[in-house]
């Protein structure tokens, strides 16, 4: 009755003298057996096996080799389906586009990467692409402008099944192709011109239109090796790319190692490795850092922040982000303007900023600092008293019967200590109980989806530097516009500032359009931009910190001291 | 010298193939944590003499049928678990390529033709299992150029790795522990046994990790925090993998030497006047590790398809992790890859304790 | 020679008897939480935030210049809840499950086991986290501290009772081969009667027993739960969720972690030789069955 695994009778057998005598003679053959097969594995096997395997990641120079953390397993190097960070991060590093960022002006600028030099006509609709001469893929082959029609026709193929299709649907006849609805791609406005320029013709004037192409998935594909090695033409072996760094070995969920790319076109990088770590815990980082295994710690938790700001190895990064509160208009609760005008009057940004203590940047516009049209004095500022007065004019003379609001976030612990702040700040400054829900991520996005929320946080990071990617989120017409807000004066005043060039004009139009969005109608209640921070080993130099998050690592330098 | 009975009988032949097998699985765990290069001749010893020891075990106790019944009720069982997780899966509110910015529809219609999500359901779950019949796991969602073997193929080893040491570790210090404390029971040694063991029951892995983290590499450094790359990089997760079963085998095992000392048929060998270290060898020990036996099988299948936390905590780029990341991704096709890959190891070991009961105590026929 | 009282003996088997005081206690401390701690369990000093322990924070305060000692107070609160009323309602169903498949038995016993062994078979982290989500996604509750409480209480009972089912189910099979159940039986008593009178009371003390031992491994699984990011929800702290938070700044504050783990692993001790004890008393060749 010992046992009571199912599927079994165990019976126990009265018989017992068999099975004694039965153990006698095991035993004999027993101490044989055990004595002759040590003595075989002794002198076959000891020999052979003291050859001490090769450590691919403790067995490097460390003057030439940098160890760069990464959170998760890069889901895909296909640059035509990647669209997380991770993956953006390592094909940056291997791959190259038309054009790439220059960060050394105020605003971001390009500069020519695989494009020499570009032109456009007057109304911003058609422009040639004058690709270098000097480029070489890694296996020899020299660039040619049909990569890049290749690549394309692959990102807009709907049979890809490619996320980032929608950066190329500026481009005339695109939509349709990715739609299904045109089959032909030569229908579609990219080809070649006379002097083997690369000829794009947009829909509509976009000015912006060469930021775009900085961007991973609109970079060349080598449609040979992709159509001969199928999913498997990503893997080290196969891969063939043209950037500063070549992937070199990737163990998966393990890490990945980058090698300098001597037939690079540019300046070659002065580090001959990059080692990426890929380790998905934050303090975990932390602790290989301060054992001297990691030359970066990224990202760094905000708790640790008052601690590690002390220290010299200590940098900031401010990114074009944004993070916000969106109101969901059709909920009961909020469906009157004024009472997202007193919460938005209600809660000081300054306390959340101070309560997470990471630096972060107030912002009460919708226009993130460090981009055209940024205007500090747009936005609904702390004021209780407004707050208060607000909702008297609603008719709640007794704050206790106002009407309780839920808060939804997802689990994670930054995001909570702000959800409890505004809690507590709303309590305190007019008087609103208010309840906090976080969810797990994924039913978080779709209750965004289905508006089963009623104030709900959320972040943008720029795709591109332009205002557009920010004020194009609240328009009517935007995915990713879930509060339910929709303003046809405010759409129009977007559609009108895609096509004008920087300048008054330009500015004016975000002015008014954000005067709509923030104190009218207030839809959305921005609180501030990120700033990420990060400790850098002292042997490293001129690890590049700019708004895009944009990581090259071949300007970085290793000194030894 | 050799003129002993049964020099070729089948019991010698599977203790031979039996030891061979123990002591090739000593030098590969010994090997491969010492991070030296295995010879591929070694796996091939190992693997040939357990399943010649297996099969002549089989064969000697009679237990084809048997084997072959349990066999085919696993794939039942399995076929159970998948239709369960799969619906429970899809129960679950967003999808895989929900994110932070949302595709336009076109896009997401794209998608979801790609992957077949715009089937009905029960088109999708007998897509699955058509797949599965075929041995194909399907691909993954999340990293989309994979598919699930590859994925499983990558991490199941270094998840087992870890669950050998740990394993290793566990009956290697629970089982002399267990019988250390029953032989000097009720002393202070014995107390002393037992307050570790019960502690190590108590502690557990997120307590113990960060404390053993913060002792032996903050402040004594002589362990590496994280990572996967050398016996210095192996010692701390396979310690705290360990320490609990070790604790948990050595209480098992302490109580079931101490009953089996006080039974009838311990007591009729040593009134017999047989060897006292033979009576503790032959009788009590192999009987005492029944109940162990018993506690092993989910032990093994738990600790070899590995721990969420100790792998992220460690970053150890084994199985455990898909576990939970995945659900979190509702990467459907890798998390019921997963699924199976537990389901499957917890069957196999649960069908090898219950033969091996047999080894063990031989008056229990298995049937 | 006077028998006994099962009070007697506890209070004999000094370890026993000193663990459920402290068992005892801890429950207590649970109960009277917000007359015994300091401070209420939300309210922030951010200016005195990390500081290390004074007079006026014994244990110190976190990063959010919470009072650590009264979030250990109120952390015992909900780990204590876990983990008592998932074993109450996990009893409930395992035991209503083990008597139908035990008493029943043939078809319907081999079904109902083989139904446990499958769902052994799924990890139970995977079932918890699966069963979790599932939960806060569809069903909606207002009290907030029941609301923080309810999903991981309703995974953990919908987990854990299976075990308790498959040794409920044994004792039934070894009650039923009892004398007096026979002869019961063979006078003409109901199914009803039988188990309630001859039956039950014979399997209370092993699921006495078995519940000592899975109140701390549910502690233990809200801890895991909570240390992954997916157990209560804020503001409410339990051990885990502590321990998580120590776990963050490691390299930075590790002092953070010695309470609540301390607190965890006391606990767990004491409710594992209390439920060693409970057994020596009651059952003692139940060990087997139990781990």
């Amino acid at each position: 009755m010992k046992l009571y695994r199912s599927g079994l009778n165990f019976q126990h057998d009265s018989h017992s003298r068999e099975s004694g005598n039965l153990q006698k003679k095991q035993k004999n053959s027993n101490r044989i057996g055990i004595k002759g097969t040590l003595v075989i594995c002794i002198s076959f096997f000891l020999p052979a096996c003291f050859v001490k395997k090769q450590s691919f990641y403790t067995n490097h120079d460390l003057k030439e080799t940098f160890r760069y953390p990464i959170l998760s397993e890069p889901p895909t190097l296909d640059w035509s389906k990647s669209t997380d960070t991770t993956s953006s991060l390592l094909i940056q590093n291997i791959m190259e586009g038309l054009t790439e960022y220059d960060f050394s002006k105020k605003h971001v600028q390009l500069k020519p990467a695989l494009a020499a030099r570009w032109t456009s006509t007057e109304d911003k609709k058609t422009w040639s692409f004058f690709l270098r001469e000097d480029v070489l893929w890694t296996d020899g082959k020299k660039l040619s402008p049909n990569d890049f029609i290749s690549a394309w026709e692959r990102l807009l193929n709907p049979k890809t099944g490619s996320e980032y299709a929608y950066f190329l649907f500026p481009i005339k006849k695109a939509q349709e192709y990715n739609q299904g609805l045109i089959k032909d791609f030569k229908e579609v406005g990219v080809r070649i011109g006379d002097q083997g320029e690369l000829i794009v013709e947009l829909k509509k004037g976009l000015f912006y239109f060469p930021y775009l192409l900085t961007h991973p998935s609109t970079f060349p594909i080598r449609k040979d090796i992709i159509n001969q090695k199928k999913s498997l033409w990503t893997s080290p072996q196969n891969i063939v790319t043209l950037g500063p760094y070549k992937l070199s070995r990737w163990d998966h969920d393990k890490a990945l190692i980058l090698t300098k790319n001597e037939t690079y076109y540019g300046q070659k990088p002065s580090i001959k490795k990059v080692i990426l770590y890929i380790i998905p815990d934050e303090t975990t980082i932390m602790n290989l850092y301060s054992g001297g295994l990691l030359d970066i710690a990224r990202p760094l938790l905000s708790r640790d922040l008052p601690f590690l700001k002390k220290r010299k190895d200590h940098y900031k990064n401010s990114s074009l982000s944004l993070y916000y509160y969106g109101f969901n208009v059709s909920a009961d609760s909020l469906k009157n303007p004024k009472m997202r005008q007193a919460i938005a009057h209600a809660i000081s940004r300054e306390e959340i900023v101070q309560l997470l203590n990471r630096g972060d940047k107030v912002l009460k516009s919708w226009i993130p600092e460090g981009l055209f049209a940024y205007n500090p004095n747009l936005g609904l500022g702390f004021k209780p008293k407004k707050a208060k007065e607000l909702i008297k004019q609603m008719g709640y003379s007794d704050t206790s019967k106002l009407p309780k609001i839920q808060i939804f976030y997802n689990s994670s612990t930054d995001h909570k200590m702000i959800a409890e702040n505004i809690q507590s700040q709303l309590k305190k400054n007019i008087g609103l109980n208010v309840e906090l829900n976080s969810q797990e991520w994924k039913t978080y996005l779709h209750r965004l989806k289905t508006k089963e929320v009623e104030l709900f946080r959320l972040g943008w990071l720029a795709d591109y530097p332009d205002p557009d990617n920010f004020m194009n989120l609240m328009a009517s017409f935007s995915d990713n516009n879930h509060t339910g807000w929709k303003n046809k004066r405010f759409d129009k005043l977007i559609l009108q500032a895609m096509t004008t060039e920087d300048g008054p004009q330009r500015k004016k139009l975000y002015d008014q359009a954000q005067k709509i969005l923030l104190e009218e109608e207030t839809a959305v209640f921005p609180i501030f931009t990120t700033v990420s921070h990060l400790l850098i080993s002292p042997r490293i130099k001129n690890y590049p910190l700019n708004v895009m998050s944009y990581i090259l690592f071949k300007n970085i330098e290793i000194v030894e001291d | 010298m050799f003129k002993r009975t049964g020099f070729l009988t089948t019991a010698f032949i599977e203790k031979t193939f039996g030891g061979l097998s123990l002591v090739s699985f000593f030098l590969l765990t010994v090997l491969s944590f010492f991070y030296y290069k295995i010879p591929f001749v070694l796996w091939l010893v190992f693997f040939a003499s357990l399943l010649i020891c297996f099969f002549i075990y089989i064969a000697r106790k009679r237990l084809f049928l048997y084997v072959i019944g349990r066999v085919f009720e696993a794939f039942i069982t399995l076929f159970i678990v998948a239709s369960i997780t799969f619906v429970l899966l899809r129960m679950l509110p967003g999808g895989p390529f929900d994110q932070e910015k949302t595709l336009p529809p076109e896009i997401q219609a794209n998608i979801s033709a790609k992957y077949h999500l715009d089937k009905p359901l029960y088109w999708q779950y007998t897509h699955y299992l058509k797949g599965l019949f075929r041995g194909y796991l399907g691909e993954s969602y999340k990293y989309t150029d994979r598919n699930i073997t590859d994925i499983l193929k990558d991490s199941l080893p270094v998840s087992v790795q870890l669950g050998v040491y740990a394993l290793v570790l566990a009956f290697l210090l629970g089982i002399p522990l267990g019988v250390f404390s029953a032989q000097k029971q009720d002393s202070w040694k014995d107390r002393a046994a037992m307050i570790f063991s019960i502690s190590g029951v108590s502690l557990p892995s997120f307590v113990m990790a960060p404390i053993f983290i913060l002792i032996f590499s903050f402040y004594l450094g002589w362990l590496q925090p994280a990572l996967w790359e050398g016996p210095l990089f192996y010692i701390l997760p396979a310690v705290v993998l360990g320490l609990r079963p070790a604790s948990v085998i050595a209480r098992l095992t302490r109580s079931s030497v101490l009953d089996v000392i006080s039974s009838d048929f311990v007591r009729t060998a040593r009134a017999k006047g047989l060897d006292e270290k033979k009576v503790f060898y032959k009788h009590i020990l192999k009987n005492a590790f029944l109940p162990v036996l018993t506690f092993s099988a989910p032990l093994i299948a738990g600790i070899l398809t590995g721990s969420f936390i100790i792998e992220e905590i460690f970053a150890i780029p084994g199985l455990g992790q898909h576990f939970v990341n995945s659900v979190t991704n509702r990467d459907y096709p890798l998390i019921l890859g997963a699924l199976l890959v537990y389901s499957s190891l917890l069957i196999l070991s649960n069908m090898i304790v219950d033969l091996l009961y047999a080894y063990f105590d031989p008056r229990i026929k298995v049937s | 020679m006077k028998r006994k009282t099962i009070y007697q003996k506890i209070f004999e088997k000094k370890v026993c008897f000193y663990c459920g005081l402290f068992i005892l206690l801890t429950c207590l401390v649970a109960l009277f939480a917000p007359i015994i701690s300091p401070y209420p369990f939300y309210e922030q000093f951010p200016e005195k935030a990390l500081t290390s322990s004074s007079s006026d924070h014994w244990l110190g305060t976190d990063h959010l210049g919470r009072d650590l000692l009264s979030r250990v107070i109120y952390g015992s609160r909900m780990s204590m809840a876990v983990g008592i009323f998932t074993a109450i309602i996990s009893a409930f169903l395992g035991l209503i499950y083990g008597l139908i498949s035990g008493w029943l038995g043939g078809l319907t016993d081999r079904v109902l086991m083989r139904f446990i062994d499958i769902m052994f078979s799924i990890p139970t982290l995977v079932l918890l986290i699966l069963v979790k989500v599932l939960f806060d996604s569809f069903i909606v509750i207002s009290h907030p501290e029941l609301k923080a409480l309810a999903g991981t209480l309703v995974a953990l009972s919908l987990v854990s009772w299976a075990s308790l089912a498959r040794v409920v189910r044994g004792q039934v099979l070894q009650a039923k081969e009892n004398l007096f159940v026979e002869a019961s039986q063979s006078l003409g008593a109901s199914s009803f009667r039988i188990i309630f009178v001859h039956i039950l009371p014979n399997i209370v003390s092993p699921i006495i027993i078995l519940l000592a031992f899975q109140i701390p491994s549910n502690i233990l699984f809200e801890s895991m739960l909570s240390f992954l990011g997916l157990g209560l929800q804020a503001p409410f702290s339990s051990w885990g969720v502590l321990i998580d938070e120590g776990w963050r700044s490691l390299s930075t504050y590790p002092r953070l972690i010695i309470a609540p783990g301390m607190m965890l692993f006391l606990t767990m001790l004491a409710f594992n030789l209390f439920g060693d004890g409970l057994r020596d008393i009651f059952d003692p060749k139940l060990q087997n069955q139990i781990s």
